[in-house]
C-alpha cells in the first residue's frame, strides 16, 4: 500500500478507532452491506427466471467467499496497534466482568486473598511514604544540589564530625571553595523573650540573611530576613516561625511590626514563616552578622550548606572541600583533629544520616512480606484454577488461545491486586499514623511530612500491578500449558497418585514462603535480641526519677558569678521542696554525658585528646548514682571554693593512669584554657576521686575518658538542674518553674525532661521503631505462611480422602494417618527452612550495622526461629491431619 | 491473539485498476456497492467481470484511507443500503490515477503497436 497522506493517516485512524468503540455497530453494518448486495443479485436472477433457491446460490457463486470478503472487510479497519489494544480492551473488559462474577461466587477466597494482598501492599505503601517522605523529598524547598560540609575526626578517639563553623572559617570556605555556587549559614542561640510574665525561652537561629531567598521560602506573613537586616545600624528585626507564632503569639496577625524584647533589645518582628520551615529547629530567625572583625560576633559557630554550581558532581565538590580544608587545617590547628576527612554530602544525607540505613532495611523487610503474600495469593489462584481446570479446558477447545488464558488469568489477579491496593492503602494510611507516632524526634528533618501523596499512591498501584504479575502469572501460565483433553474426560476427581505430586508449583511456593518467613523473622530476632543487650547496659548511671532542665539567661549580665549564683539558690530552694531526693547544678548537653573538651597530662608535649567533661555541683553524683570506686566525691568546700579538682572515670584512669594510683594526680584540661566565653587560666585539675564509667558518647560506644569538676571553675557550659526526685518526677515541673522565677523571673527554664526520655530518645527509640516494625511485618509474614502451609495440606488431604480411606479399610491407625500428613507437613517446611537459612546468611550482613550485642549470624537466634516455624508448619498441618483420621473408609471408596 | 491482518489479494484485474474504477464509476455521485459492481459491469460490457465480493474489500480500503465517504440510505427498491461517495481528497486521488492510467496504457499501446 502506498504511503499515504498524513490527513490519510489520520483519517483511517478515526476508522479504526471507531472500529474499536463501536464495534458491534460497525459488525452488523458490514453484514447489512454484504447482505443488500446478495439480496439485490438474488432478486436479479429471480427476475430473469431462477427459482429462489437457485437464485440465492447464483448470487453466492457470483459473490465469491462471502466469509473471506468479510473477514477482509475488517481486516481494513484492523490495521496497526490501535486495532490491538482495543481488542485487549475488549478481552480486559471481558475478563474483569468474568473476574468480579467469580468472586462473588467465592466470597472467602476473595476475601482471603484481597486481605492478604492489602496486608502486603499496605505495609509496602506505609514504608515508602516514609522513604518519600524523610529520603527522596523531605523539605518544603528543593534540595536539588543542596550539600552540607562536615569535618569528621578520623583519629579514632574524638566525637565524630563538626558541622558548626565560626565567621572566619565560615568565610574562608565559602570565598575559597569554587563549585559552591552559594553558601547559606546559620547556628544555634538561647533567645530569652522577656514578657511581663517573666522570661521565656525560645530556641533562637541566626541565619545568614540569604538563607531564605538561597531555599526559596517565602514568609507567610509579612517578608523574611533580607539583605540589608544584617548590615551595621540596621533597625534590629527578627523572624517567627510558625510553630512559635502559634505557641507563643496566639497566632496573633498583629505581631508584625511590633517590637519585642529578645536577649534584651526590642526587635521588630517583620514576618512569620510558613508551617514547614522548621531550619534550625528555632522558634525564631535572628541575621547573622559575618563579620571577621566582630570581636563578639565572629566566635559564634555557624551551619554551612551550599549549593553546588550547575554541572559540578558532587566527586568534584568533595575533592575541591577536602583541598581547601586541608589549606584551613593549617590556618586553624586548634579546630581540625590530626587525622580528619572533610565530607560534603547531600543536604537530604547530612539531615537523616543513619535512619537511611533503617529504612532501606526495613524497605528490603517490607519486599519479603510482599514476596510472601504475593506467593500465597498465586497458592489460592493455583488451587482455585484446578478447580477451574474444565472450564479452562472448555476455553481452550473452544478457540481462546495460550496467551488469551494466561490473560485472563493476570485481569483476574490484577483485579484482587487492584482491591488490596484499596484497602492496602486504608492500613497505610493507620500504618502511616503508627509511623509517624513511633519516629522518635530528630531521628527525620522536622520540615518531612510523613503522608500520603501522589506519589506514594503512585507507587501503591505500582506495586498492585507488580503484584498481580507475580500471583497471576504462575496459575496463568500454568492453565496455558494444561492438556485441554485430559479435564474434560475424568469427573475431574483425582486417583491416589493425586495431591502435591500433581502440584508441585504449589509445593515449591510454600517452600518458598518459609524460606521467606524465616529471613524476615530471624531478622527480627536480631533486632529483638540486640535490643534486649542495648537494655541490659550498664550505663554507670541511674536515670531513674531523674528531671533534667536548662536555665537560659538572658546575655550580657550573667557572667559566671551571676549564674553560678542563680544555679546554686535555686538548687537550694528545690532541695528544700517535699519529693526531692537530690538536687545539682550541672552542665547541659545533658548530663551526665557531658560536653567535649580536650586533655593530656600537665607538662606532656602529647597532643590533646578529646575526652568529656562535666561540670557539677556538689549534689551531682547522689542525683545520677555514681559509684565512687577510690578517693572522694566533689564536696561542697570544692564546688564553693571553685577548686581544680576533679573526680575522674575508670576509663580516664586506664588511658592515662595505668597500674599508677591516680589519686593526687593533676591532668591539664587544655580545652578549657581556650574555651569561649570565660576561659580557665591555667586548667590543671588535681584527681581527688575515681567513679565507675558512665556510656558517655552513648549505650552502643565504648565510654570516653570523663572528668568531672565543679561548676564554679567557669561560666563557659550552660547551666542546668539535675534533679532527682522520689515517685514520678514530672510533678515537681512546676516547682521548679517556680521556684527559679523566685529566685530571678528572668531566667527561662527550658528543656526539661526525663533523664530517661532523653536516653530513649537518644538511644532506644531508633532501634525499637525498627524492631516493632520489623516484627510486625515477620510476624504478619508468620500468618500468610500458616496460611498458605494449612491450605497446601488440607488440599492434599482433600484430594487423597480416597487413598486414606483405602490405608485405612487396610487398617492403618489413626495416628498413622496423622503422621503421614504431619511429614507432609514438616517436609514444605523444613526445606522452606533449609533453604531460608542460606538466604538469612546470606542477607545477614545487611543488618549487621544496626546490630549491638550479636552478631548478624547468631545460632540462637536462628535456631530459634527455624523451631517457631517448624512448629508453626506443625500446627498449621495437624488441623487438616485431624480431618483426615476423621474420614470414613466406606465414604471414601464410595466418592470414587 | 492479536495477529496481523493479511493482505487482500488483488482481484482478477491488474493489480490496482479495481481502486481506480471505483473511484470513477463514483465520480458521477453516490452510489451503493451492488449499483457500483452492475455499473463497471455493464460499462465495460460484460468484459470485466470479477467476484463481486471483492469489491467490498476494496470500498472499505478506499474509505479507511479517506478517499471515499459512506452513508446509510434506502436503495430504489427501499431497502437499507450502504451509500459511497467520492470525497474532495479521492477526487484528488481519481485525476492522479486516471492521468497514470493515460500515461501507462498509451506507452503499453505504443510498444505494442510497433512489433
Amino acid at each position: 500500500m502506498k504511503i499515504g497522506s498524513l490527513r490519510e493517516r489520520l483519517h483511517s485512524l478515526r476508522v479504526r478507532l471507531r472500529a474499536v468503540l463501536r464495534r458491534e455497530e460497525m459488525e452488523s453494518d458490514l453484514d447489512d452491506e454484504l447482505r443488500f448486495h446478495l439480496a439485490m443479485r438474488q432478486q436479479h436472477y429471480g427476475d430473469s427466471g431462477l427459482g429462489s433457491e437457485d437464485a440465492r446460490y447464483a448470487a453466492l457463486r457470483r459473490f465469491g467467499n462471502f466469509t473471506a470478503f468479510k473477514e477482509e472487510c475488517r481486516d481494513m479497519w484492523n490495521l496497526g496497534p490501535v486495532e490491538g489494544i482495543g481488542r485487549l480492551a475488549r478481552f480486559v473488559a471481558q475478563d474483569l466482568r468474568y473476574g468480579v462474577r467469580g468472586l462473588r461466587q467465592q466470597p472467602a477466597f476473595a476475601l482471603l486473598a484481597v486481605t492478604t494482598l492489602a496486608l502486603g501492599i499496605g505495609a509496602a505503601t506505609t514504608i515508602f511514604s516514609v522513604i518519600q517522605n524523610v529520603l527522596l523529598d523531605p523539605f518544603d524547598f528543593s534540595a536539588d544540589r543542596l550539600v552540607a560540609i562536615e569535618i569528621r575526626d578520623e583519629t579514632g578517639k574524638g566525637r565524630g564530625g563538626r558541622r558548626m563553623f565560626p565567621v572566619p572559617e565560615f568565610l574562608d570556605y565559602k570565598e575559597q571553595v569554587g563549585s559552591f555556587e552559594d553558601v547559606i549559614g546559620g547556628g544555634y542561640m538561647d533567645v530569652v523573650y522577656t514578657t511581663p510574665a517573666g522570661a521565656e525561652q525560645l530556641a533562637g537561629g541566626f541565619m545568614t540573611v540569604n538563607n531564605f531567598s538561597f531555599l526559596g521560602t517565602p514568609a507567610a506573613l509579612g517578608r523574611t530576613l533580607e539583605a540589608g537586616d544584617d548590615q551595621p545600624g540596621a533597625p534590629p528585626v527578627f523572624v517567627l516561625t510558625h510553630k512559635a507564632w502559634v505557641v507563643s503569639f496566639g497566632k496573633d496577625p498583629g505581631v508584625i511590626g511590633k517590637s519585642f524584647v529578645l536577649n534584651g533589645v526590642a526587635r521588630t518582628c517583620v514576618g512569620v514563616m510558613g508551617p514547614r520551615f522548621y531550619k534550625l529547629g528555632a522558634d525564631v530567625y535572628l541575621p547573622a552578622v559575618l563579620d571577621r572583625a566582630n570581636e563578639e560576633e565572629r566566635r559564634r559557630p555557624y551551619m554551612l550548606q551550599a549549593r553546588l554550581r550547575q554541572g559540578v558532581s558532587l566527586e568534584e565538590a568533595r575533592t575541591e572541600v577536602a583541598l581547601v580544608a586541608e589549606r584551613l587545617a593549617k590556618v586553624y590547628p586548634d579546630r581540625y583533629p590530626k587525622r580528619f576527612t572533610a565530607r560534603v554530602d547531600s543536604m537530604i544525607d547530612s539531615t537523616v544520616g543513619s535512619f537511611r540505613q533503617t529504612l532501606y532495611t526495613l524497605a528490603a523487610a517490607v519486599g519479603l512480606l510482599l514476596l510472601i503474600a504475593c506467593a500465597n495469593v498465586a497458592n489460592l489462584l493455583l488451587a482455585r484454577a484446578i478447580g477451574r481446570e474444565r472450564e479452562l479446558a472448555v476455553r481452550a477447545s473452544l478457540g481462546a488461545g495460550r496467551s488469551r488464558l494466561v490473560l485472563q488469568m493476570l485481569v483476574e489477579s490484577l483485579l484482587l491486586a487492584l482491591l488490596g491496593a484499596v484497602l492496602g492503602c486504608v492500613l497505610a494510611h493507620f500504618g502511616i499514623r503508627g509511623i509517624v507516632a513511633a519516629i522518635p524526634d530528630g531521628l527525620i528533618p522536622r520540615q518531612a511530612v510523613i503522608r500520603m501523596n501522589w506519589p506514594v499512591l503512585a507507587f501503591s498501584l505500582g506495586v498492585a500491578v507488580l503484584t498481580s504479575v507475580l500471583c497471576g502469572l504462575v496459575p496463568g501460565l500454568r492453565a496455558a500449558r494444561r492438556d485441554v483433553v485430559e479435564p474434560l474426560k475424568g469427573s475431574g476427581k483425582g486417583g491416589a497418585g493425586d495431591g502435591a505430586r500433581r502440584r508441585p508449583l504449589a509445593g515449591v511456593l510454600v517452600v518458598s514462603e518459609v524460606a521467606l518467613s524465616l529471613v524476615l523473622l530471624s531478622g527480627a530476632g536480631l533486632l529483638i535480641r540486640s535490643f534486649m543487650k542495648l537494655q541490659n547496659v550498664e550505663l554507670g548511671f541511674e536515670p531513674k526519677g531523674v528531671l533534667i532542665a536548662r536555665l537560659a539567661f538572658p546575655p550580657g549580665e550573667y557572667k559566671s558569678a551571676g549564674a553560678g549564683r542563680v544555679a546554686n539558690e535555686v538548687t537550694a530552694r528545690l532541695a528544700a521542696l517535699p519529693g526531692v531526693v537530690a538536687v545539682s547544678t550541672a552542665g547541659t548537653s545533658p548530663p551526665p554525658f557531658g560536653s567535649g573538651t580536650l586533655m593530656r597530662l600537665p607538662g606532656s608535649a602529647s597532643e590533646p585528646e578529646p575526652a568529656s567533661i562535666q561540670i557539677v555541683g556538689e549534689g551531682f553524683f547522689r542525683t545520677v548514682g555514681a559509684r565512687l570506686l577510690r578517693g572522694r566525691l566533689l564536696d561542697e568546700a570544692d564546688v564553693a571554693g571553685a577548686r581544680k579538682v576533679a573526680v575522674v572515670n575508670q576509663t580516664l584512669v586506664a588511658r592515662y593512669f595505668d597500674g599508677i594510683d591516680p589519686l593526687g594526680r593533676a591532668i591539664d584540661l587544655t580545652g578549657l584554657a581556650t574555651m569561649q566565653p570565660d576561659p580557665v587560666a591555667d586548667p590543671v585539675f588535681e584527681i581527688v576521686g575515681v567513679v565507675a564509667d558512665f556510656r558517655n558518647q552513648g549505650i552502643r560506644e565504648p565510654a570516653l575518658p570523663q572528668a568531672i569538676i565543679p561548676h564554679t571553675v567557669t561560666a563557659g557550659y550552660g547551666r542546668g538542674i539535675l534533679l532527682k526526685a522520689q515517685g514520678d518526677a514530672r510533678a515537681l515541673l512546676n516547682g521548679l518553674e517556680r521556684e527559679v522565677w523566685a529566685v530571678d523571673p528572668r531566667v527561662a527554664v527550658t528543656n526539661v525532661e526525663l533523664l530517661s526520655d532523653v536516653l530513649d530518645r537518644w538511644q532506644y527509640a531508633e532501634p525499637r521503631l525498627s524492631l516493632v516494625i520489623m516484627s510486625v511485618f515477620a510476624g504478619t509474614g508468620l500468618t500468610l505462611v500458616a496460611l498458605g502451609v494449612f491450605s497446601v495440606v488440607a488440599y492434599t488431604v482433600s484430594r487423597r480422602t480416597h487413598e486414606i480411606g483405602i490405608r485405612m479399610a487396610l487398617g492403618a491407625e489413626r495416628a498413622d494417618v496423622v503422621r503421614m500428613v504431619l511429614r507432609m507437613a514438616l517436609g514444605l517446611v523444613g526445606s522452606g527452612i533449609a533453604l531460608g537459612l542460606l538466604g538469612a546468611v546470606a542477607l545477614a550482613r545487611v543488618l549487621q550495622a544496626q546490630l549491638f550485642g550479636v552478631t548478624a549470624l547468631d545460632p540462637a537466634t536462628f535456631a530459634s526461629v527455624a523451631l517457631v516455624l517448624a512448629c508453626v508448619g506443625l500446627l498449621a498441618g495437624y488441623v487438616p491431619a485431624l480431618r483426615a483420621t476423621r474420614v470414613a473408609p466406606m465414604t471414601a471408596l464410595r466418592q470414587s | 491473539m492479536f495477529s496481523k491482518p493479511k493482505k487482500s489479494a488483488p482481484g482478477e484485474l491488474l493489480p490496482g485498476t479495481l481502486d481506480m474504477l471505483v473511484l470513477k464509476t463514483l465520480s458521477r455521485g453516490a452510489l451503493h456497492g451492488y449499483a457500483i459492481a452492475e455499473f463497471i459491469e455493464r460499462t465495460s460490457e460484460d468484459v470485466l467481470r470479477v467476484e463481486e465480493g471483492a469489491l467490498y474489500p476494496a470500498l472499505h480500503r478506499l474509505e479507511v484511507r479517506g478517499l471515499l465517504a459512506s452513508e446509510w440510505g434506502a436503495s430504489d427498491n427501499n431497502r437499507r443500503a450502504k451509500f459511497y461517495r467520492l470525497t474532495p481528497e479521492g477526487r484528488k486521488q481519481l485525476v492522479h490515477e486516471a492521468s497514470y492510467w493515460a500515461r501507462m496504457t498509451s506507452g503499453i499501446a505504443r510498444i505494442m503497436a510497433s512489433a
